[in-house]
């Protein structure tokens, strides 16, 4: 068994303001694809792309928007590459 | 001579009684508690593979567990809440425990995120903001 943490914003993080503006990931998850920075991929796509992405900075911000109509397996299957690939400033935020 | 062996014949008996007492005690406890267990998980919930996540390896005895089906509907145990009762429910363990209370949401690899949404949408709006995702971490 995993957990998967996806931390919704605290009131005391929310205070704490980023020193500098961070460097951002956009990943997509929908119902039959993955996007990053609006570029279509599959999931082998997603995983290569990650793993290439985190070479250059594991500290950089990615933001998960989740279509509304995708499977859950989806998010977790995007949340395991980003930890895979040792991403750890992950933002999970829900398109309606 | 003869009472010497008497002597050594009564030391060479352990009274093992006591020791599988408690041990017949211990098998009966663990079965229960494993019985209790499988009786609070929904088993018809399939979870999603997650081979990378971090391994369940100590768990906050406040944690709640939520169960979401295939459908959409929300499980506490085997009791069906619609979403506003499990929102009024948050808010009650946010008044007894605090706004760390670890949610664990079982999510079906299968139900749409706007369902699984709606349970974070609770957690957030009852100010529980630790909530972690289920997964299966192998393969069985």
């Amino acid at each position: 068994m995993a957990h998967l943490d996806v931390f919704t914003p605290s009131e005391e993080a929310q205070a704490q303001k980023p020193e500098k503006p961070p460097n951002m990931l956009r990943v997509g998850v929908f119902q039959h694809y993955f996007t990053i920075n609006d570029r279509r991929l599959d999931v082998n796509g997603l995983e290569r792309m990650l793993i290439k992405l985190a070479l250059l900075d594991k500290e950089q911000s990615v933001m998960i928007n989740v279509s509304a109509q995708s499977p859950h397996e989806s998010l977790v299957k995007a949340l395991d590459l980003c930890t895979q690939a040792e991403l750890r400033n992950l933002s999970v935020f829900s398109a309606h | 001579m003869s009472r010497r062996r008497k002597r050594n014949n009564v030391s060479d008996d352990v009274n093992l009684t006591p020791m599988i007492d408690v041990v017949f005690q211990m098998i009966i406890s663990f079965v229960c508690t494993v019985e209790l267990e499988k009786l609070s998980l929904n088993e018809s919930i399939r979870l999603a593979l997650s081979p990378h996540g971090p391994a369940v390896e100590k768990k906050d005895p406040r944690t709640v567990t939520v169960d979401v089906d295939q459908n959409g509907k929300i499980y506490f145990g085997s009791t069906r809440l619609s979403p506003e009762l499990f929102l009024q429910i948050m808010r009650k363990t946010v008044s007894d425990y605090g706004q760390d209370v670890p949610v664990v949401i079982r999510g079906d690899g299968k139900t749409k995120h706007d369902d699984i949404r709606k349970v974070m949408d609770a957690c957030k709006g009852a100010g529980l903001w630790r909530v972690k995702f289920a997964a299966i971490k192998d393969k069985v």
